[in-house]
């Protein structure tokens, strides 16, 4: 009897203490990564904007910040790395679904969507104990299988295309489809909230979520992936108006004030230079007052959006502290590319309005300057105020330039070494997200997944960086590279090489000499191409870019989409209007003039 | 209280003009009307055209003193045009405005008794024909509305809320007769001193705008020592006008329009000549823009909110047209 007491005992304390094992709660962070949309590199307060962003300041000042981080010139692409942690012409993305070349239509890679050739870090992360929530933009497919739910997200709440009206489903920027799909939880949803806006609605599904599953105890990675500040430029109608005249002086000044707090602030190095502004963009002065106030009006909505974004993930992060989740979980904020400065070949040609956002803003939008800001209107700021957001940089989204490509990057959390350090050493890229991720999570990327093979990741984990072990996770002879929509470059410490496509890049267009080389070191903006004074550093880096098409499954297409764009709609001189410019009749009066008098030939 | 017979005409006269001040409002007819104090650039100017019919029966005692006897049972119709110009401009840094207007056209009056017949129990009839007594007009915004003095103005003009002080004077130089009971013109000099208040709401941008306009405002006149060899003195006139305007498309709105007109009571040599007026019209309007300088405005104003004795319709046809000699060098370059 007393033998089986005693066993009793041991079974019943082991049963106890295997219940309790059971319900420890998991002690590795959380991982939220919030990602603006077309966020320019100089607009956060940390990063000499003179945009009111107190929230993300705050945490750069408790955290890191960092100056060369690296992501795709489009927003896909750079999304289908950052959950994959491999190249986007690996991953699916190659190109965007409408902007597929001809050549390279069909081929693997060139899908147009997330392929299955890779594994997302939310399959992972879900697989290995995490609770795994998106909520705002995917663009990365719209099917069954394509869709968030299907690609690791337990629980999301998703815009599928890659804008739309932030107040409504009204349209969606892919013109072929007039109505914005949205997920939630794997579903298709047939009608938004009434008071829906996209910033806030985002962030209230993300407290939902973790508040919905912090009961287990298991840690989450969040990705709230804002829609702010992509266009449409909308904003609640309390916030429209904030910035009506800030912007009256027009983008020189604007640009030169940012130029030269990041220098104060350590963003830029002294002595480098801004680049210069882009040809077919005017002198602000040069414009009339008018025109300067309703572009600066547009520029003033931008920042509003900015700003009421750091309001909602002010919120979140109060959500968090008082959850008492706030101190394990790791910050990741990032932009998913350069400030949008769409339109730039359409303004080239004297034809604003690219195919899509055309069809969107003549069916869909109103664009009176009294309106724009509210639901159902369309705005942008634009490429001169877009290569403000960009400063000190040449071009923005869609270009391989530093303006398309480098975005801020903050990092905040436990196990961050930092309180507001500006790491300007560390070269990173959107693909190390995934390695750093698994690492924290104590997992690491399978070979296969599900049966099938999957894409090995080619970023590089910051764990060791974070905990100040490393200023950086690359070593001086890894090279980073990048090609989209024709455009290509390859940086390799403080070398970079490009190739952009007309009109941006040269005339002559012939595949070796239009290659520039740049120190990035000494001249971030790459105004002083170097190739002249330094062949042989343009060789070896023209040969890590072999390496980048090969490794990296990139077709580089004899169909250039912005060469294209540019061809068709490059304006004639001079308009054709019957008598003007009136050299005709100018003619014809000094030749009857002469002959009037009795004049020569 | 004495009523003499002559009086019999003032009255008529008094409904009638009741409908004719309305005229006095800058590139607007009946009443101020709708968006009349909105403002535009500086130097624009505005020309205005319109035919107004009006209809004015009164069957009962309301405005004619019962204990005479009389029971009017008057009809009175009016075929009116109202030519009007404006100037926007900048005052001391304030949108403001100059107005002028003449206006002219044919009334036909009858009703039942002679004014120089006491005795007679025949249908009277008179008609006036000819130009009324023009008027000049000045409004100044007190808040809510700086000049708009170039395009940057325009672009950031986004108003709220705007108070005007709107003043006009007439000028006594249209027809007139004094053997007559009814006349266009009024044979002195009277104006109106008004407090327009506009507020905005919605974008101010077409399609958007919804405003409610409550202007009001008091008529003061000078006495007309000869109308029918006697002396006419009136009380002040008391004027509350509104207006709900909202943009149904891009070019065209719509106003649900409001007047309340109280007081003018007369006297004729010292003493009283009937009851104070007590005037309530309901209507609406509804505006569409042909293109970027001309407008064209259709208006329907009835009594019908207190319709027992008196019934007053007004039909209103407008065209106007407005502009500004550099907005259209703009176009110049724009078409160029």
């Amino acid at each position: 009897m007393g033998k089986l007491l005693v066993r009793f005992c041991m079974v019943f304390s082991m049963l106890i203490l295997l219940f309790g094992w059971a319900q420890a709660k998991d002690t590795r962070p959380n991982i939220l990564l919030i990602v603006a949309d077309d966020l320019g590199y100089s607009d956060l307060g940390s990063y000499g904007g003179e945009f009111k962003t107190p929230v993300i300041d705050q945490l750069a000042a408790d955290g890191v910040r960092y100056t060369d981080f690296y992501v795709s010139p489009a927003c896909a692409t750079t999304r289908a790395m950052l959950l994959t942690g491999t190249d986007h012409h690996v991953a699916g993305l190659g190109s965007f679904e409408n902007f597929i070349p001809p050549d390279a239509q069909g081929k693997p890679g060139y899908e147009g969507w997330m392929n299955h050739q890779v594994v997302t870090v939310a399959s992972l992360l879900r697989d290995g104990g995490y609770h795994t929530y998106l909520a705002g933009k995917w663009h990365l497919g719209y099917l069954p299988d394509q869709i968030p739910r299907a690609r690791g997200f337990e629980r999301d709440f998703a815009l599928l295309p890659g804008a739309a009206d932030h107040f409504s489903d009204g349209w969606s920027n892919e013109w072929q489809r007039a109505k914005a799909p949205y997920t939630e939880d794997g579903q298709f949803i047939e009608e938004l909230p009434r008071d829906f806006y996209s910033t806030k609605n985002y962030t209230d599904k993300m407290i939902q979520f973790i508040d919905e599953g912090r009961k287990d105890g298991q840690p989450f990675f969040g990705f709230l992936s804002y829609t702010a500040p992509h266009g449409p430029l909308q904003v609640p109608k309390d916030w429209l108006r904030r910035y009506k005249n800030t912007y009256d002086m027009g983008w020189d000044t604007v640009r030169h004030a940012r130029f030269r707090r990041m220098k104060e602030l350590g963003i830029v190095a002294e002595g480098v230079e801004q680049a210069q502004r882009l040809w077919f963009l005017p002198r602000s002065t040069q414009l009339m007052p008018a025109v300067l106030t309703l572009s600066g009006r547009k520029f003033g909505l931008y920042r509003s959006m900015t700003e009421y974004m750091d309001m909602e993930i002010g919120r979140l992060l109060a959500y968090l502290k008082k959850i008492g989740e706030y101190d394990n979980t790791l910050i990741v904020f990032i932009s998913d590319n350069g400030a949008e400065g769409n339109d730039e070949v359409q303004i080239l040609a004297g034809r604003p309005g690219t195919q899509g956002y055309l069809h969107a803003a003549r069916n869909f939008a109103e664009s009176h300057f009294n309106r724009i800001g509210h639901r159902g209107t369309f705005a942008e700021v634009g490429p001169a105020w877009a290569q403000t957001s960009s400063t000190p940089f040449r071009l923005f989204k869609a270009h391989v330039t530093e303006g398309g490509i480098r975005a801020p990057l903050i990092v905040s959390g436990p196990g961050v070494k930092g309180d507001g350090t500006i790491n300007t050493k560390a070269i990173l890229h959107v693909m190390d997200l995934a390695p750093t991720f698994l690492e924290l999570a104590g997992l690491t990327h399978p070979k296969t997944y599900k049966g099938r093979t999957v894409a090995p990741i080619q970023g590089k984990s910051w764990v060791s960086m974070l905990k100040g072990k490393e200023v950086s996770p690359r070593e001086p002879e890894d090279w980073l590279g990048w090609e989209l929509f024709g455009g290509r470059a390859i940086r390799k410490g403080d070398w970079k090489i490009s190739w952009l496509p007309q009109p941006f890049g040269q005339q002559h267009r012939q595949e070796a000499t239009d290659w520039k080389l740049y120190n990035l070191a000494k001249d971030p903006a790459e105004q002083h191409n170097l190739s002249d004074q330094d062949p042989k550093k343009r060789k070896e880096l023209m040969a890590h870019w072999e390496e980048y098409v090969e490794q990296s499954n990139v077709i580089v297409s004899q169909w250039n989409m912005l060469e294209i764009m540019s061809r068709k709609g490059l304006p004639d001189p001079y308009p054709s209007h019957d008598n003007f410019p009136p050299t005709y009749a100018a003619e014809e009066l000094i030749r009857k003039a002469f002959e009037k008098q009795g004049g020569g030939q | 209280m004495v009523l003499t017979p002559r009086s019999l005409g003032i009255l008529v006269g008094i409904t009638v003009w009741c409908l004719l001040i309305s005229f006095d409002r800058t590139a607007q007819a009946l009443d101020d009307g709708a968006r009349a104090y909105w403002k535009t650039m500086a130097d624009t100017n505005v020309v205005s055209f319109q035919y107004l019919k009006f209809n004015v029966d009164s069957t009962g005692s309301q405005v004619f003193d019962p204990s005479v006897g009389i029971y009017p049972n008057s009809e009175t119709d009016l075929d009116l045009f109202v030519l009007t110009y404006g100037r926007q401009f900048s005052l001391l840094g304030q949108s403001a405005m100059i107005t002028g207007a003449i206006y002219g056209g044919d009334i036909n009056a009858e009703f039942d008794g002679d004014p120089f017949n006491p005795k007679s129990s025949t249908r009277f009839r008179q008609t006036a024909n000819g130009f009324g007594d023009p008027n000049v007009g000045l409004v100044v915004n007190l808040l809510g509305a700086p000049s708009i003095d170039n395009f940057y103005d325009m672009a950031n003009y986004e108003p709220s809320l705007t108070v005007d002080v709107a003043t006009l004077l007439t000028i006594p130089i249209g027809q007139y007769k004094n053997d007559k009971a009814i006349n266009i013109g009024q044979n002195r000099w009277y104006g109106r001193i008004a407090l327009p208040v506009v507020a905005y709401f919605g974008s101010y941008a077409p399609l958007y705008r919804t405003s409610l306009e409550v202007t009001p405002s008091v008529w003061l006149y000078d006495k007309n020592d000869n109308y029918l060899g006697e002396e006419l003195k009136n009380d002040p006139l008391y004027q509350l006008e509104a207006h709900l305007t909202h943009d149904l498309t891009r070019t065209f709105f719509a106003s649900l329009d409001f007047t309340w007109r109280k007081g003018f009571k007369s006297e004729i040599n010292g003493d009283d000549a009937g009851e104070k007026l007590d005037l309530k019209t309901l209507g609406f309007t509804v505006d569409y823009g042909i293109n970027d300088n001309a407008s064209l405005r259709f208006s329907y104003h009835s009594n019908f909110i207190d319709n027992d004795e008196m019934d007053a319709d007004m039909l209103r046809i407008q065209f106007t047209y407005g502009w500004n000699e550099l907005l259209e060098n703009v176009k110049v370059l724009e078409h160029h």
